[in-house]
C-alpha cells in the first residue's frame, strides 16, 4: 500500500463538525475520505473545499451529471487517479453510464454524447488547456447554457481542476481511511483487492502515471 | 466586453456589495472577476470565504503564496491576474522569465523555489515525486505544504477560467471608490 505524501489526519483529532463529514465521505463518496484527511491539517481549507463543492457540485442551477461528467473529464486529462476511480452516485442516478468516461478524451468524435454536453466538455477542456477560438467556444456556451449556469460550473471545473492537479501529487488511494464501504468507487475498484488488480491491467486508463 | 456580463451592484446582496467595494479599496482580486462570479452568489461567497482563508489569511507568510499566486499568472497566461499585485505582500517587480525559470534566478532564495516548484508541479505535474516531496517537507510543516497546496489549487483553477473570459481592469466602477490599487505598475489607466 503507497503512503501519502502528507500524512491522514487522525479521525480522533477533528472536531465533532469535521467527523461528520468524514462520515458522509464514507458513506456517499465523491470525494471520498483520504483527500478529506489530508486537507484536514488545516480546517479552515477543510472548509473551504467542503463547502463550495457541497453547494457548487453536488447542488447548484446546472444539472449535477455534467459537472460530474466535467469532473472525470478533468481526472482523465491531469490523470488523477484518486479522483477518476470515484463515480458520483447522483451523476449515476441522473443517466450517466459507464461506458461514456472511456470516450471522454475524445468527445468531439464520440457518439455517446449530445451537443449540449459536448459543449460542456469544451468548457472543461478549454479551462483546462486554454482555447485559441474564443469566439467559437463562447458562441457554443451562449447557445446551450445561461449565464448563471456558466459561472456556477465553470467555477466547479476550476476548483475540481486546480484540486485534482494538486491531489494526483498526494499519492493518496482508496481504502486507506475510514475503510470497509464502497460508496462511489467506479466499478472494479470496490475494495482495495479489486483496485489493485484493476491498476495492473495493461489496458488501466492511467498507466504509466508517477508515483 | 466580458464573454459572461457584470452583474451590476444593484443586484446583489449586502454581503456581496461590501466584498465589491473591499475589492475597489484593497485589490487580489479587482472587482471585475467577482462582478462575474456575481451571477451565482453561493459561488461569489465561496470563492470569497476559501480565497481569505487560503491567501490573505493563514499560517504560511502571505508573501510566499502571492509570489506562488504570481508563477501561477505567467504560467496560465491569465493577464487580468497577472497585471495584479497584493499590496500587502512587499514583493519587488519580477520580470516573467525570472519567474518562469526561477530554479535558475538568483532572485529567490531556496525556500520560495521550493514553494514554486509546488506551484510548478500543481500546474504541469512531476514526475520526480520523491525528489519533490523531499524538497517540500525540508522547507514546510504539512499544514503548510496543505494551505499552501489549496491556495495554489484554487488560483490555478480560477485563473485558467478567468484567462477565457475577456474582463479588463477598471471596466467595472463602484460608486464612490476611485482607485488603482492593487493594479501593476504601468497597468492601470
Amino acid at each position: 500500500m503507497s503512503k501519502p505524501r502528507i500524512s491522514y489526519v487522525p479521525l480522533e483529532d477533528m472536531d465533532e463538525r469535521m467527523q461528520a463529514e468524514m462520515a458522509r465521505s464514507a458513506r456517499e463518496g465523491t470525494p471520498r475520505p483520504e483527500t478529506n484527511a489530508v486537507r484536514a491539517h488545516v480546517p479552515a481549507a477543510f472548509w473551504a473545499f467542503a463547502e463550495p463543492w457541497e453547494k457548487m457540485f453536488r447542488n447548484g442551477v446546472c444539472d449535477h451529471s455534467i459537472k460530474e461528467l466535467c469532473r472525470v473529464y478533468i481526472s482523465r486529462t491531469v490523470t488523477c487517479e484518486f479522483c477518476g476511480n470515484q463515480r458520483s452516485v447522483k451523476g449515476s442516478s441522473e443517466g450517466l453510464v459507464e461506458g461514456q468516461y472511456d470516450d471522454l478524451l475524445n468527445f468531439e468524435a464520440s457518439d455517446r454524447f449530445d451537443d449540449r454536453q459536448k459543449a460542456a466538455l469544451a468548457y472543461a477542456q478549454a479551462i483546462a488547456w486554454n482555447e485559441a477560438d474564443r469566439d467559437g467556444l463562447w458562441d457554443r456556451l451562449h447557445a446551450h447554457f445561461s449565464e448563471d449556469e456558466l459561472v456556477e460550473f465553470g467555477c466547479v471545473i476550476a476548483l475540481t481542476f486546480g484540486q485534482q492537479s494538486w491531489i494526483r501529487l498526494l499519492d493518496v488511494d482508496h481504502h486507506q481511511y475510514l475503510a470497509g464501504t464502497s460508496a462511489s468507487m467506479a466499478p472494479g475498484f470496490e475494495n482495495a483487492d479489486a483496485l489493485a488488480d484493476s491498476k495492473a491491467k495493461p489496458d488501466y486508463w492511467a498507466a504509466g502515471a508517477p508515483h | 466586453m466580458p464573454r459572461i456580463s457584470y452583474v451590476p451592484m444593484d443586484d446583489m446582496d449586502d454581503e456581496m456589495r461590501a466584498e465589491m467595494e473591499r475589492s475597489a479599496r484593497e485589490g487580489t482580486p479587482r472587482p471585475e472577476s467577482s462582478a462575474v462570479r456575481a451571477h451565482a452568489p453561493e459561488v461569489f461567497k465561496s470563492f470569497t470565504a476559501y480565497w481569505d482563508a487560503t491567501f490573505r489569511q493563514g499560517e504560511l507568510d502571505h508573501a510566499i503564496k502571492e509570489l506562488a499566486r504570481m508563477y501561477i499568472t505567467r504560467t496560465t497566461n491569465c493577464q487580468f491576474c497577472g497585471n495584479q499585485r497584493s499590496s500587502t505582500a512587499g514583493l519587488p517587480e519580477y520580470e516573467v522569465d525570472e519567474l518562469l525559470n526561477f530554479e535558475k534566478s538568483e532572485n529567490y532564495d531556496d525556500r520560495q523555489k521550493a514553494a514554486l516548484a509546488y506551484a510548478q508541479a500543481i500546474a504541469w505535474n512531476e514526475q520526480d515525486l520523491d525528489g519533490l516531496w523531499s524538497r517540500m517537507h525540508a522547507h514546510f510543516t504539512e499544514r503548510e505544504l496543505v494551505e499552501l497546496g489549496c491556495f495554489v489549487a484554487l488560483t490555478f483553477g480560477q485563473q485558467s477560467w478567468i484567462r477565457l473570459l475577456g474582463i479588463g481592469h477598471q471596466e467595472y466602477a463602484v460608486a464612490g471608490i476611485d482607485s488603482a490599487t492593487g493594479i501593476a505598475p504601468g497597468a492601470a489607466r
